[in-house]
């Protein structure tokens, strides 16, 4: 499809949620637009990962509308053009018997379609995408023999490996150890800057969201704030945080 | 083995056992990832449900007395496969009880049947516990249009459906329409054990589906790998144990799961031979690596 003038990757509309008579969302209007890397941030329970799954037609909003890539979520057929890395990945089914490779080689499923051999070129673009997560080396390793750690890593490389144009990461470093999560931070930020990938990220790591994202919003129930990082105020997360907030750094980098 | 070319019923028992010997733990490699082997029991016991129906009915309605009851068993077992659907719907969180609830309804519905029926008689006996001299060209004709029809939905959907074994919710994010794939899973589920259980028979027709991958767990290292070593297993289990029973005069099901459990076991010690940890999902992270 044709998109180069598609600027809204996603848009999200008047969404309220609720679960039993507790409403998680009320009336949240998110867009993400084309380049930008917005960093999702809340407390424990605000809500994030809530609004990512609706994000992606995995929960029905009692509310609202979404639209990816400026069509109906009804509609939108193009979803190798998403690539997602949900919070706890490893909470898959363990015991599979499938190795990195194969596990890797489902990020490509809707690219391939029908057609169940993966090229060479796939093949190639796969072992690529494991050498960028360092993960090379296990490729022919059952996937539950490895750490959680290096689980996640295998599950950031099959959502990168369909090349999509939005990446939606809801806490996908946590329990990779530092080096790695440095070296993942320099890859979207590398692939945000020279691809245009568009990114939105949930995490709570303060020191992420200062050095690379280039847009905040803070959930709670509603939407805080939402606007460029450069704009991020601490109060802003005082008055969802509580007080006690000086875990969060100070400095929010010269990063707009 | 020259009776096995000789008699026609034979040789309908001998291709209906080597294609229910791919179909049976092919399906079953889905079932097993997914931790639903239970759901083959509830199927194969409304097969039981279908086939005393059709026993009751065809007391009544001669035109039904020419037919096999397997038709009636399929009709069931689809049945009850999409109500097993509906339930894990509406139990999400507790998949597994749409089993007992099946379960319990189709023998509860079974048991009425077969005593209004006459009660239990040889013919019902056969379907228990699988005999190969109960094998028609009728059911051969339906064993082979199923394999046919299993066949064409693996080639086709095969990356579909390890992707929703592996991990629902990223298949449905990946645009693959999970909902229909699961129906049309079960539906294929339910048409094989309904056409599987002439040979193996309903009480033993979920084994032939989960031991054969069972074993092939023990030495796979791969999904591929559990395809080829299920199907394998499977084969050499149905094959041996049908002529097995031949020859001892005892029953095709009987044998095939022993066969079945002989070769899980032999799986079992070649693992410990070679070395390879037994892995256990829930200890993971203290034995792996790193
Ligand atoms: N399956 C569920 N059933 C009932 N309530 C749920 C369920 N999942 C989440 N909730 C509730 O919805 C609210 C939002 O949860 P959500 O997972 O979106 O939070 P989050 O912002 O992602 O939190 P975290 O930072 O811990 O990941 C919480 O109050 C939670 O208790
Ligand atoms: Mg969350």
């Amino acid at each position: 499809m044709d998109d180069n003038h598609i600027s809204t990757m996603v848009n999200m509309n008047n969404i309220t949620f609720q679960r039993g008579n507790q409403t998680i969302l009320s009336s949240i209007d998110l867009s993400v637009h084309k380049g930008e890397f917005l960093g999702l941030v809340g407390p424990n329970g605000s809500g994030k990962s809530t609004l990512i799954k609706i994000m992606l037609g995995l929960l029905q909003p009692d509310a609202g509308t979404v639209s990816l890539f400026e069509q109906p979520l009804t509609t939108f057929k193009h979803w190798e053009r998403i690539g997602y890395v949900p919070q706890k990945a490893a909470s898959v089914n363990l015991g599979f018997p499938a190795t990195v490779y194969e596990v890797v080689s489902m990020g490509l499923f809707s690219k391939v379609g029908l057609f169940r051999f993966l090229n060479r070129h796939h093949k190639k673009k796969i072992d690529e995408t494991l050498q960028q997560v360092g993960m090379l080396e296990y490729k022919h390793r059952n996937i539950g023999e490895l750490s959680g750690g290096q689980q996640q890593r295998v599950f950031i490389a099959r959502a990168l490996v369909s090349e999509p144009d939005v990446l939606i990461l809801d806490e996908p470093t946590v329990g990779v150890d530092a080096a790695t999560v440095q070296r993942f931070y320099q890859l979207l930020s590398r692939l945000n800057e020279e691809e245009n990938l568009t990114l939105l990220l949930v995490t709570h790591d303060v020191g992420v969201m200062t050095k690379y994202v280039s847009h905040v919003a803070c959930l709670q129930q509603t939407l805080h704030f939402h606007g460029s990082a450069g704009d991020f105020e601490e109060s802003d997360l005082i008055s969802m945080y509580g007080e006690n907030v000086e875990i969060l750094s100070h400095q929010h980098g010269g990063h707009s | 083995m020259e009776a096995f070319i000789q008699y026609d019923f034979l040789r309908n028992a001998v291709i209906t056992g080597v294609l229910i010997g791919f179909t049976a733990p092919v399906l079953g490699v889905f079932i097993v990832v997914r931790r639903l082997a239970l759901i083959t029991d509830a199927l194969s016991h409304i097969t039981l449900t279908g086939i005393a129906f059709h026993l009751f009915l065809s007391q009544t309605l001669s035109i039904l007395t020419g037919l096999s009851p397997v038709y009636m068993g399929m009709v069931f077992a689809a049945a009850g496969s999409l109500l097993i659907e509906k339930l894990r719907l509406v139990y999400t969180a507790y998949q597994e009880l749409a089993v007992p609830i099946i379960l319990s309804s189709a023998i509860g519905l079974g048991v009425i049947f077969i005593s209004l029926a006459d009660g239990f008689n040889q013919d019902l006996f056969q379907y228990l516990f699988g005999s190969i001299i109960a094998v028609s060209r009728d059911d051969l004709a339906a064993v082979a249009g199923i394999t046919a029809f299993v066949a064409v939905v693996l080639i086709l959907f095969y990356n579909q459906l390890l992707f929703i074994a592996f991990d629902e919710n990223q298949a449905r994010v990946s645009g693959i329409p999970v909902k229909s794939m699961n129906l049309l899973f079960i539906i294929m589920t339910a048409l094989v054990i309904a056409t599987s259980m002439q040979l193996v028979g309903i009480l033993l027709v979920s084994s032939l589906m989960t031991l054969p991958v069972a074993a092939a767990l023990q030495v796979a290292k791969s999904f591929r790998q559990m395809f080829m070593y299920s199907v394998i297993v499977g084969e050499s289990a149905v094959i041996s144990g049908m002529i097995s029973a031949f020859y001892l005069d005892v029953s095709s099901g009987g044998m095939i799961v022993l066969a079945a459990l002989f070769l899980l076991f032999s799986a079992m010690m070649y693992r410990r031979a070679s070395g390879r940890p037994v892995y256990h999902p829930g200890r993971q992270k203290e034995t792996a690596a790193e």
